[in-house]
């Protein structure tokens, strides 16, 4: 059935869970798909094990299936689950009940969602408390709630007891899950893509906590993963996986350091790194993260900009959001987004704006796009003052800035085709004169962007993330805009998707001589494809910087803090990195 | 209150996340609309030829021929208290409440969903305007408003409709208000301003057909709760005037007889309204399916 031989799997001797031949499909007769072909793995008592691939790869299917948790539609077709030398698949629901959460927690991706919204924090440990241990006494209870909260990093533990889910940072709400289920002493834990939804900064802190938790209590964990970066940092083994099936695994070292499998290969060299781009240039090779476009013609030397000056100027722009008041059940307050920035944007080149989930880069992206309105201040679009345009002029203008957004699903609308949404504004703006040249424009940007024409008839629903992200950059490009506004454009997408999209944009930047405003929380992926850097914390931009100067002696604590929350990957030898300019 | 009962079926967000349906069910879903349109269709025929195909006059009462039985004596689905025949007055009842419902349902579905677009999209002030006037709406008594428009109009069919769209509206706009509000917070909305689409563009191009499903959804809902509302205001002497037949009427003035044992005038007009109700709840649900790009698309 197999047609490649299964990798060996390392004898360890008595590895606490062993998962050997596991075979997944979903649905029924011809059309039924294999979303497990096989695997086998072994985690060994006290270690981290990773498994990392790209969505659809099975990750996630593999550990609902270890923890007896299959979604409906999906059925066990092969294979044995044993956990501690004890069969998981066979056993019966009650036990499978009882050795969920007491002696197997898991981690989700996203604990808003994981955790009940309508109780407290401190009501939902001591339930669980009360499940583990039946015979503790209420007040008991709340002191191992206590202790444990303070075990997960909480220090205001009185606070975080008596809060209900959403009043709590994202950072803090995975460190109660981590609680949760760490406290009935597991001898494994799985956490799968525990801080996928988290700011870089506060990804690094909760990855070394996993590693404690389990650390203290002896425990193994099963790490689920996409990135190559959080491998480096926390795995002690790692297999990757492809189509439901395991490529590859070997110890972390050796596998990041001389990956077997081109496939491993490829994923690796797909991740962005802090100092590529100068290491890239050395050897005289292009700034690319995948293999180079070919066939395309030789880009031409960009236009020298027309008109001298900045194409964007901001002068001490402020914006301040009211939030509460009437009918709302809250206090009616302001809250300063944006908080006095100036900056400029010259004409081609690309401007990276960083700093944590809720520093004020999206909303300052917004402003730029004439999104929102500045409370006060002024910005200049090419020597229009956008912030006071009236409407209909700001309207007028809008085709020569367009934005990317982050969610491409999401800034798609799901009720019509793609062709239509990329030739409405044409027409709407008069850069087609009639629907027939509408389409064949949209064509056209189809085309920049490596898609088939006959995409133009597809709904959303039909694409992969990325190729709706190509949609994304086809439609602002079909207006022939000059500044492309990019706010995380690929932070919900796979490393290797984002590799190719990151491609697609130094490219078309070479052909089109596009001006880019990228928003970013990832300093490795900013500082790949921006020349000017700024960091944002709570509204107040800090600094800006070339990229070259990154690691300069003047660079600013929030900086520092943001580079250091970059997770690299190490391989044996260690990486020479460059110091100063 | 009769039009609260929510809209049967799945909503909108659960059929997107899950895989594409397969050819089965898109199947099965032209089949629900084609039987429901079938039925539909069927009763509008029946009223169009109403004197063409009624046997008998369907007001004309015979005192010696009361409480007949289906078959009997010729009559087809027998007689009701007054010895009219039952058969007679639904094929010509269903002209007065089928227009009643569809009627009120539509106007009542399109004023409310436009308004709730507007609320949905406005600014504080204006939503709040909107929406208080509605909340308004919900605590007036439909059978004061009925009496003084029936004070203005007379009694009768317009009457009618327009108590029952100005009952229904509130309903409407509420849910479809909460539908729109949902997606007024999604990216496309931005994306769209990012292109220069105005007000109206953004309300009618993009965010309406995100939000028509739902509305079709409740909308058909309301029809079978709507024949048998604009019954007690015939009960109360404001509708349709006796002995015109409705078979919101016939349900009610058939009630009265079925404790002497007599079900036929009441069951029979009772049957009609369900199987036509049912049949609008399968055209709305069937509807949204198909508008659904999700569900256009499986086969491919």
């Amino acid at each position: 059935m197999t047609p490649m031989t299964a990798p060996a799997i390392p004898e360890g001797g008595d590895a606490l869970l062993s998962v050997r031949d596991l075979s997944i499909r979903f649905g029924r007769g011809p059309g039924a798909g294999r979303v497990v072909d096989g695997v086998g793995f072994d985690v060994r008592p006290g270690e981290t094990f990773a498994l990392v691939g790209e969505s659809g790869a099975g990750k996630s299917i593999t550990a609902s299936a270890i923890l007896g948790l299959l979604p409906g539609g999906a059925e066990l077709t092969s294979g044995s689950i044993t956990l501690n030398g004890q069969e998981v698949i066979s056993a019966t629901r009650s036990s499978v009940t009882r050795f969920r959460g007491s002696r197997i927690g898991m981690i989700f991706q996203n604990p808003l969602a994981s955790l009940d919204p309508s109780f407290t924090i401190g009501n939902q440990l001591r339930e669980i408390i009360g499940l583990h241990r039946p015979a503790t006494r209420k007040r008991h209870q709340h002191e191992i709630a206590e202790t444990w909260l303070r075990n997960v990093g909480i220090r205001d533990t009185a606070r975080v007891l008596a809060a209900y889910p959403h009043e709590l940072s994202g950072g803090m709400r995975q460190r109660v899950m981590i609680a949760l289920a760490s406290l009935s002493g597991p001898a494994l834990l799985i956490a799968d893509e525990p801080t996928t939804a988290l700011d870089a900064v506060v990804q690094k802190q909760i990855l070394g906590l996993l590693r404690r938790v389990i650390g203290e209590t002896g425990g193994s964990l099963l790490l689920i993963t996409h990135d190559f970066g959080v491998v480096s940092y926390a795995a002690d083994r790692v297999a990757v996986m492809k189509d439901g099936r395991i490529v590859e695994q070997d110890r972390r070292e050796r596998l990041l350091t001389a990956p077997a499998h081109e496939y491993t290969r490829s994923l690796i060299g797909a991740v962005p790194e802090i100092g590529a781009r100068f290491r890239l240039a050395e050897r005289g090779l292009p700034r690319r993260l995948g293999p180079i476009r070919e066939n395309r013609p030789a880009p031409p030397a960009p236009a020298p900009p027309a008109a001298a000056g900045p194409l964007v100027t901001l002068r001490n722009v402020r914006k301040e959001f009211v939030v509460g008041g009437l009918g709302t059940g809250q206090r009616k307050r302001r809250f300063t987004a944006v908080d006095d920035v100036s900056l400029r944007i010259e004409r081609g080149e690309v401007f990276g704006l960083i700093g944590e989930s809720g520093s004020g880069k999206s909303t300052l992206a917004r402003l730029i796009g004439g999104l929102h309105k500045p409370t006060s201040g002024e910005i200049v679009f090419d020597g229009s003052t956008v912030s006071d345009l009236p409407r209909a002029a700001l309207r007028r203008l809008r085709p020569r800035f367009q934005f990317v957004f982050q969610d491409a699903t999401g800034s798609l609308n799901p009720r019509i085709p793609v062709g239509e949404q990329i030739s409405r504004p044409l027409l709407r703006f008069g850069k087609a004169a009639t629907r027939a040249a509408s389409r064949a424009r949209a064509a056209e940007v189809l085309d920049l962007v490596s898609l088939p024409a006959s995409y133009l008839e597809r709904y959303p629903h039909e694409l992969s993330g990325g190729q709706r992200q190509r949609i994304g950059i086809a439609r602002a490009l079909a207006l022939e805009p000059d500044l492309l506004i990019l706010d995380e454009p690929t932070s919900a997408l796979d490393v290797s998707t984002q590799a190719s999209i990151l491609d697609l944009l130094l490219d078309l930047k070479d052909e089109l001589g596009l001006t880019y405003l990228f928003i970013g929380h990832n300093l490795a992926i900013v500082e790949f494809l921006c020349d000017r850097i700024g960091v944002l914390k709570q509204g107040v931009l800090l600094e800006t910087f070339h990229a070259a100067e990154l690691f300069a002696g003047e660079r600013h604590p929030v900086t520092r803090e943001l580079l250091d929350a970059v997770l690299p990957i190490h391989r044996d030898a260690p990486r020479e990195v460059p110091v100063g300019d | 209150m009769i039009f609260t009962a929510s809209p049967n079926g799945r909503s909108l967000e659960s059929a997107k996340g899950a895989a594409p349906r397969g050819r089965r069910s898109r199947l099965r879903t032209n089949a629900q609309v084609t039987i429901a349109l079938i039925i539909i269709a069927g009763f509008v025929l029946l009223g169009l030829f109403a004197p063409l195909v009624a046997p008998y006059d369907p007001d004309l009462a015979d005192g010696s021929v009361k409480y007949l039985g289906p078959g009997e004596q010729g009559h087809l689905l027998g007689t009701d208290e007054q010895g009219r025949d039952i058969l007679s007055r639904l094929i010509w009842g269903g002209r007065t409440s089928l227009i009643v419902a569809l009627l009120a349902s539509a106007t009542s579905t399109v004023i409310g969903g436009a308004l709730a677009l507007v609320a949905g999209f406005s600014g504080d002030r204006v939503a709040g305007l909107i929406m208080r006037s509605i909340d308004i709406m919900f605590a007036f008594p439909v059978i004061i408003i009925a009496l003084v428009l029936a004070v203005i109009f007379g009694p009768g069919t317009v009457v009618v409709v327009l108590s029952i769209v100005f009952s229904a509206i509130p309903y409407v706009t509420r849910v479809i208000f909460a539908e729109v509000k949902l997606q007024r917070g999604r990216e496309y909305v931005e994306a769209a301003e990012s292109l220069g689409a105005g007000f109206f563009s953004i309300l009618f191009r993009e965010v309406l057909p995100n939000v028509l499903g739902q509305t079709v959804v409740y909308g058909t809902g309301l029809v079978g709760g709507m024949i048998v509302f604009s019954s007690s205001l015939s009960a109360l002497g404001i509708g349709v005037q006796p002995p015109t037949a409705d078979w919101g009427r016939m349900i009610s003035e058939g009630a009265k007889v079925i404790i002497s044992g007599n079900v036929y005038p009441a069951l029979l007009p009772g049957l009609v309204v369900l199987v036509v109700a049912l049949a609008f709840n399968w055209l709305g649900d069937g509807l949204r399916d198909l508008f659904d790009p999700h569900h256009r698309r499986a086969g491919r």
